[in-house]
């Protein structure tokens, strides 16, 4: 239904943009009462060169206006639409496919997030397919993993291999758990609006932050600010425990 | 010492704490970002080139604080990189736009107010930029969680030390891999000029054109006989009497005398008889070597237009499309000559590799990757969401533009292997920023909750004191309004008193209005302008590292001349001047402050740095304008633009867009209906699907295929080795792809620069 609903989509884009290549494209079939006087805003028409072929001179250029005598000329060289400079619904014969190409746009949108709904849905219930963790798992997987750090630094003997045990933990904190909880933002979305969500992801980002900082602060062997930051971000993990059970 | 005892750091400062915000960052910033200003200013001005500085400065930084300095930390050196930056950046929007006043012949000089009130108007730019940014950094970079590709890239660098041996290897690899890859596609741009028995190789290979090589013959044959054409002499010393002309004028403004001897002079030049393909430059220099005032070998310069050789590149390995013979006159097909000089066409030329002429495509699909391995790196950081963008351009190139040829749309004149330009220009544009335009409103409306939720939590910082306040991180709402306010009455002080001032009328939509009234409503729609284009670069430029800029300023000046009238083009270029500056600022922001998160950087201290020094950017870009346009006053008698060495290739573009809206060319309903396309796009998986389909219709294609390869390895790297290695290793590899060629195509600028 998903890819049914993106090729909607897909079909409904480009037959929108055709149509609206066509907005200031008038055929000469609506009459030279219709034209006359409009301005081209592109070369028309093309002379024909001694072998009959058209060539690189055009029949009328940029910026000659439509008179009747012109249209003729054009009309006949064979030429079907011309480029003018003003725009008329008027003379715009395509607006209707411009119209279903919107109305496709928006069916394509409905169902899409109809099936995205229901898919997050799903994936909350654990219905869902290789979704990775869910957002709590992955949240309390990261916990534990900055509390294991916590207990495990106490006892470090040196600085060097407190240094090479947040270095180390916290790269797998980052590239695991921190990044399935951000994987799983759709069923967070779902779960807590797109407000409930920022109010998450506010202290969630600045816990997020602290680790990073630590990781750069272990990396630069400044041991006192990497713990602080560990620290700090154990208490921002705890406030957002408190607004992902909320 | 006990081995328990805190490690002393070179990275903590005397008192133990980390190094983060330090006179040595700050002034690493201001000196590099000045030098990069200056530099960048004059090669956008000369040869269109410009660059960002994120990274570099980055790479700067890393030489400078942590080599020589030996102390900078990863944090201070992402303060240097965020100051450096938003002091350079601010050259791309100024450089877009106040040069157009020198093509359109209006006086811009030191003592004129008009300069100093586009520099003001340029300051309040930058400010409102940044100012306007910060609130959307929870929502941008926290919620919406963008990836800001080159951003992530400089995260990556900065990253380096502490990110072990082996990710340094592939982040050194990157770069080596970068400039590999680069290389023969940045060096044909240092050129020497080419010796004679050389012209006819160099013909082959299409580096001179026959023409060229021609013209070089005739020349080397004056110098030979230390004479050349009397014509040539005689239009060289009208030339020569006109420039001294000018220039005496440009000293004595209000000399009748200089007055009507330049139009004397310009009346006997224009009635001189052709002299064929000799540019004024060479006639000036014919006449001065006739003169016996300078040297007949004077006459071998490229600049005059004798034969340039350029160094080594991809095109000279030669790849061409086999010969078919035309059956009716036996020589070569259209198709595979082009531009019909008997030899089939290259498909490989030193910056694209034409996949689709190799393929035997329809001449009106323009299937061609650009060699850029920036975009490469840019493809793969961004993922599979990049696919969007590669859909956008897949519509445009291959499906579109095809169609609209095949339907007859195009002009009978427009050949097939010419549909794609003639597209780009007159709809694929137009349509593309309208996309943007729509995506961006539907990206606003989507994210509306999580703004307010980032605006509530600002409103914060100032009250909130319990324990750890996230919110105190960030600059509080209560400065970024009075930094706004000001910034605002700078913009419409400049605005009142530019151009005629209050002597000017209104012509446009505010017709009737006091002029006092109407650029007081012209600033605010402005600045609210410069919001919403805010928003709309930095959700590009986060979404795929690129940025409309140059579509987003030229619609700029379309609403103010709309608003104003098309006369009023001092007020149109000085508001699009500062729109420019101020995109390029709010994007460059966001960049750093992703850049920060990355390494744990506090907010509120860039925002800071970066408001406290943004200011800086434009003065000096306004300098360096300013003295290129008194020197080439002084050499030429021309302020900027074709007879100069300053070409101002992007203000051109500017120029012809103010012809258009004069002469009322402007596609307006395109726009429109772009714009109801994106609203639409926006409703169904993403609001900001609108905003990459847009931007890649207004990109050429050839960088979005790149950018598309890059995001297909992405998801074969992933699929084969899974998500997080194709994150720990790719990022650091991309990240040395995209900063590998930022390096490289300012080293190789800089010595074109430098050559002359």
């Amino acid at each position: 239904m998903k890819l049914a609903a993106f090729l909607l989509i897909c079909a409904s884009l480009i037959l929108g943009v055709i149509a609206s290549v066509t907005a200031y494209l008038p055929p000469l079939s609506l009459g030279h009462a219709r034209l006359e006087g409009l301005t081209l805003n592109a070369p028309a028409g093309a002379v024909l060169d001694d072998a009959g072929k058209p060539s690189s001179t055009p029949l009328l250029r940029s910026g000659a206006k439509l008179t009747a005598e012109n249209l003729s000329t054009l009309g006949n060289a064979g030429v079907k639409r011309v480029r003018v400079k003003e725009f008329s619904f008027a003379r715009w014969p395509e607006w209707w496919l411009f119209l279903i190409a919107c109305a496709g746009l928006g069916a394509g949108a409905f169902i899409i997030k109809r099936e995205n709904r229901l898919a997050v849905e799903r994936a909350a219930a654990g219905a869902g397919v290789n979704t990775g963790p869910g957002p709590d798992q992955a949240f309390a997987n990261l916990c534990a993993q900055v509390d294991q750090l916590r207990t495990d630094l106490k006892s470090a003997s040196t600085p060097d291999d407190r240094l090479r045990l947040i270095l180390e933990r916290l790269s797998e904190a980052q590239n695991t758990s921190i990044a399935a909880f951000i994987a799983a933002r759709p069923i967070l979305i779902s779960r807590l609006g797109v407000g409930g969500y920022a109010r998450l992801m506010d202290t969630f980002a600045a816990a997020e932050r602290q680790i990073n900082r630590a990781w750069s602060a272990a990396a630069d062997e400044v041991e006192h600010e990497s713990l602080t930051c560990i620290e700090q971000a154990a208490s921002l993990l705890e406030a957002t425990k408190g607004r992902l059970s909320a | 010492m006990s081995d328990n005892a805190p490690k002393h750091s070179k990275h903590a400062t005397a008192s133990g704490a980390y190094r983060e915000v330090t006179i040595s960052a700050i002034v690493f910033g201001l000196v590099a970002g000045a030098i990069m200003n200056a530099a960048i200013t004059y090669a956008g001005l000369k040869i269109g080139f410009t660059l960002g500085g994120s990274a570099i400065a980055a790479v700067l930084g890393f030489g400078v604080l942590r080599g020589l300095l030996r102390k900078g930390s990863i944090l201070e050196t992402n303060i240097g990189q965020t100051i450096a930056s938003a002091v350079n950046t601010t050259n791309s929007g100024v450089i877009f736009t106040v040069p157009v006043l020198f093509l359109l012949n209006y006086k811009l000089a030191a003592d004129t107010k008009d300069f100093w009130l586009i520099t003001l108007a340029c300051i309040a730019g930058a400010l409102l930029g940044c100012v306007f940014i910060v609130p959307l950094r929870k929502q941008m970079i926290d919620v919406d969680r963008l990836r800001f590709p080159s951003a992530t890239a400089v995260g990556a660098i900065l990253k380096s030390p502490g990110a072990g041996t082996a990710k340094s290897i592939v982040l050194c690899i990157g770069i080596a891999v970068s400039a590999l890859i680069y290389l023969p596609a940045g060096l044909p741009a240092i050129k020497n000029p080419a010796s004679i028995d050389q012209l006819d190789d160099l013909v082959w290979r299409e580096r001179v054109s026959r023409d060229d090589a021609a013209r070089t013959r005739q020349i080397a044959s004056w110098i030979e006989a230390r004479q050349a054409p009397e014509g040539v002499v005689e239009k060289g010393r009208i030339s020569t009497a006109l420039r001294n002309a000018r220039i005496a004028l440009d000293e004595q403004p209000d000399n009748a005398e200089h007055k009507g001897r330049i139009s004397d002079l310009e009346a006997t030049l224009k009635a001189l008889p052709p002299v064929g393909a000799f540019n004024q430059a060479l006639c000036e220099a014919a006449y001065e070597a006739t003169s016996g005032r300078a040297e007949w070998s004077s006459l071998r310069s490229i600049e005059y237009g004798w034969a340039a050789k350029p160094l080594w590149g991809y095109q000279d390995l030669g790849l061409r499309l086999s010969a078919k013979p035309d059956k009716e006159t036996g020589g070569l097909t259209r198709r595979v000559d082009r531009d019909q000089n008997n030899q089939p066409d290259l498909v490989l030329t030193d910056s694209t590799l034409d996949v689709g002429r190799i393929l035997g495509l329809p001449d009106q699909v323009l299937f061609a990757f650009a060699i850029a391995p920036f975009a490469l790196g840019a493809g793969y950081l961004t993922g599979k969401a990049g696919l969007m963008v590669l859909a956008g351009g897949v519509l445009a190139y291959l499906v579109l533009n095809p169609l609209a040829f095949a339907f007859g749309w195009m002009p009978s004149t427009v050949r097939a292997d010419q549909a794609a330009g003639y597209a780009l220009n007159f709809y694929n544009r137009p349509l593309g920023i309208g996309l943007l335009l729509g995506g961006a409103i539907m990206g606003i409306a989507a994210a509306f909750p999580a703004i307010r939720e980032a605006i509530r939590s600002l409103a914060k910082a100032g009250t909130s004191r319990a324990g750890i306040t996230q919110s105190s991180d960030e600059l509080g709402l209560k400065p970024l309004v009075l930094i706004a306010g000001f910034a605002m009455v700078l913009l419409l002080i400049a605005s009142e008193f530019s151009g005629e001032g209050g002597a000017a009328t209104m012509t446009g939509w505010l017709s009737g209005t006091p002029p006092w009234l109407g650029r007081g409503i012209i600033v605010l729609v402005a600045i609210v302008w410069i919001w919403f284009a805010g928003i709309i670069i930095a959700q590009c430029s986060g979404m795929t590292d690129w940025s409309p800029i140059s579509g987003i300023a030229l619609l700029t000046v379309v609403l103010v001349m709309l608003l104003a009238g098309t006369s009023d083009v001092i007020s149109a270029v000085m508001l699009g001047a500062a729109l420019c500056v101020a995109i390029t600022c709010a994007a460059d922001m966001m960049g750093d402050l992703k850049t920060g998160y990355i390494v744990g950087g506090i907010p509120k201290r860039q925002q800071l740095l970066e408001i406290a020094t943004v200011a800086v950017g434009p003065v000096i870009t306004m300098g360096t304008i300013l003295l290129i346009a008194n020197v080439n006053l002084t050499n030429t008698g021309i302020a900027m633009g074709p007879g100069t060495d300053t070409v101002a290739p992007q203000a051109q573009a500017l120029q012809v867009v103010i012809s258009g809206v004069q002469g009322g060319e402007m596609p307006y309903t395109l726009y429109g209906l772009g714009a109801v396309l994106g609203c639409l796009l926006g409703l169904g998986a993403f609001a900001g699907l609108g905003v990459l389909v847009g931007l890649s219709m207004y990109l050429p294609i050839i960088y979005i295929l790149t950018y598309g390869v890059g995001c297909i390895a992405n998801m074969i790297v992933g699929k084969i080795k899974g998500r997080a290695w194709a994150e720990e290793w790719g990022v650091p590899f991309c990240a040395g792809l995209i900063v590998g060629e930022a390096v490289l195509a300012l080293i190789i600028n800089s010595i074109v620069l430098l050559r002359g």
